[in-house]
């Protein structure tokens, strides 16, 4: 059964038109990459599927049960993790209390197993170092790093994770992508939102294209980049690629 | 994992020397001759608990609760009237009082959390607040508007709260604020704490880990507000007399917030301490200018406020938590 299926969703802010008709279906299991050029949609798409932005229309399941509408507490309680483009540590807080924070699911686990869960988290994502380093302390790749930590620790069915390896050096992409295919061995459906061509292509079992809002294109991903529409979003009218 | 001693512990290290303030306290007002110092204490005493109390929603959920002298007034009130109206036994009066605190701290998150307000609305919705129910506090028949509630029967009774000596005042007193100390502590100590935590931070990260942020808020606030609410109804006992102006007193709100905001709301020895050491100061100072004037308390103590927040936003507390760090090797 689809996990994760979104049918004609379309967020608009004044005129603008940021997600323009989307139709998507994420089965459980997979890792799907999301493309598009700057401003072609896929953070709004994000946060409009983890509930912080309402969609004007359109349709939003998971498992087949609406969640449009819902708070984003709500969402993620039911099993939908995100990381943001900008990253959002609680900075005053220790690397460990922040993944302690999501790994308590909003308090259905215990403060104990949530401290054993965060831990194990931490170490998953290799960030021992930095346990007991307050986050606001922590350079940009760590912070990146404690976004994913934390999000994986809320225990999801679904992780979205929007732009992770921005910035990473090409040895911490590798590590990154080794990451994210470990999570999905355990379990856990991932949509990665990237730039980083590389990480993508090596990560992704099926892509979609964005641009300007709208899906321009779906599929294979070796075959999807190569479509003339797909290379014309990225290269097209400028032409100096 | 080795085991680390129980003061390396920041929060178990505060709570110990909060504890060890309250029982010194207790010890030098055992000791005390002077109606008018164990007066000065029971006062200091009565700021620190609500400073603390204030420092869960004000410090650990981060809401910036500007108007806080509500809950206490209702409190006040809540006792003041059932008591000499309806003969409401006053340790009852306390529980209803937190009770009557907690529904309108619930309805004021509620109110504000449905429209959204941003936290300087809603810093200005809770002080105009406190100033409308004075208003009608001042205007009710039934309340003995502008002059207030008397508690006439002054009697050395246990039971009902009333002694004729000053002493037992400030041994309950003490009982309220190692009970505010307590609920300060166990809230950090709990799942609740790192909601709160996370939404001071945070507030969309919070709800993106499935931390309703709203429930969290209005959780702090309820627990602050049913705290002043008791200490209030206390307040009534020991003062045998309230007036409008003095229990919804916006001098004396600023003056309550002086101690846990300068000596760090996210602490608790932060507002014990500042309290203890502010409170007597204020009132020097109240000698020193005389007690008619109270803008100009509003002028200084909004000016240290302000100074406080933007300067200190830890407080002293800070310095006290970085000498704790490095006693103790803490990383």
């Amino acid at each position: 059964m689809t996990l994760l299926a979104l049918e004609g969703v379309t967020k608009r802010f004044g005129g603008l038109t940021a997600v323009d008709g989307v139709s998507l279906a994420i089965e459980p299991g997979e890792i799907v990459g999301v493309i598009g050029p700057n401003g072609s949609g896929k953070t709004t798409l994000f946060a409009t599927v983890s509930g912080f932005l309402r969609p004007e229309a359109g349709a939003i399941r998971l498992d087949g049960q609406s969640i449009v509408g819902l708070k984003p507490s709500r969402i993620a309680a039911l099993g939908i993790a995100r990381t943001f483009q900008v990253v959002q540590p609680f900075a005053g807080l220790t690397v460990r209390d922040n993944v302690v924070a999501g790994a308590l699911r909003g308090g259905r686990e215990s403060l104990a197993d949530a401290r054993r869960v965060a831990d194990e988290v931490i170490a998953r994502c290799g960030m021992e170092g930095d346990r007991n380093k307050l986050a606001g302390a922590l350079p940009i790749v760590g912070r990146k790093r404690l976004e994913v930590a934390r999000a994986l620790a809320t225990r999801p069915k679904l992780l979205l994770l929007d732009e992770v390896m921005a910035g990473l050096r090409p040895t911490e992409v590798d590590q990154a992508i080794e990451l994210v295919r470990a999570i999905r061995a355990s379990g856990v459906t991932v949509i990665v939102v990237e730039h980083l061509m590389r990480a993508v292509m090596a990560l992704s079992e099926r892509l979609y294209v964005l641009r300007t809002g709208a899906l321009i294109a779906a599929g294979d991903p070796r075959e999807v980049i190569r479509r003339p529409e797909v290379v014309e979003a990225y290269f097209g009218e400028a032409g100096h690629a | 994992m080795t085991r680390r001693p129980f003061l390396a512990d920041w929060l178990n290290w505060q709570a110990v020397v909060a504890f060890g303030f309250v029982v010194v306290t207790g010890l030098a007002g055992g000791f005390a001759g002077s109606d008018y110092f164990l007066q000065i204490m029971v006062l200091a005493v009565i700021y620190a608990a609500m400073g603390t109390a204030w420092s869960i929603a004000g410090g650990l959920s981060g809401l910036l609760l500007l108007g806080y002298i509500s809950f206490f007034g209702i409190g006040a009130y809540v006792d003041g009237l059932l008591f000499t109206k309806y003969g409401v036994n006053p340790w009852l009066c306390l529980v209803i009082g937190a009770a009557v605190a907690a529904a309108l701290a619930w309805l004021i998150a509620l109110v504000t959390l449905r429209f959204g307000l941003s936290e300087d609305y809603f810093a200005m919705f809770t002080v105009a607040l406190s100033q409308v129910l004075k208003y009608i506090l001042l205007n009710w028949e039934f309340a003995g508007r502008a002059t207030g509630v008397y508690l006439t029967v002054v009697k050395d009774d246990f039971a009902t709260l009333s002694f004729v000596d000053r002493k037992p005042y400030l041994f309950i007193a003490l009982a309220l604020l190692a009970l505010v100390i307590l609920v300060n502590y166990a809230i950090q100590r709990s799942r609740f704490g790192y909601y709160l935590a996370a939404v001071r931070e945070n507030e969309n990260a919070a709800e993106a880990l499935g931390i309703d942020a709203s429930r969290a808020k209005t959780g702090a606030m309820v627990v602050s507000g049913a705290l002043a609410g008791m200490i209030g109804a206390f307040y009534c006992q020991f003062a045998t007399f309230i007036d409008p102006k003095q229990v919804f007193s916006l001098a004396t709100n600023f003056e309550m917030l002086l101690g846990p905001v300068l000596g760090g709301r996210l602490s608790i020895v932060g507002p014990v301490f500042g309290a203890a050491f502010l409170k007597p100061l204020q009132d020097l100072l109240r000698g020193w200018l005389g007690g008619e004037a109270d803008a100009l308390y509003l002028v200084i103590y909004g000016a240290v406020l302000m100074v406080g927040i933007l300067l200190l936003p830890k407080g002293f507390a800070a310095y006290v938590e970085a000498w704790h760090g490095r006693r103790y090797g803490n990383p």
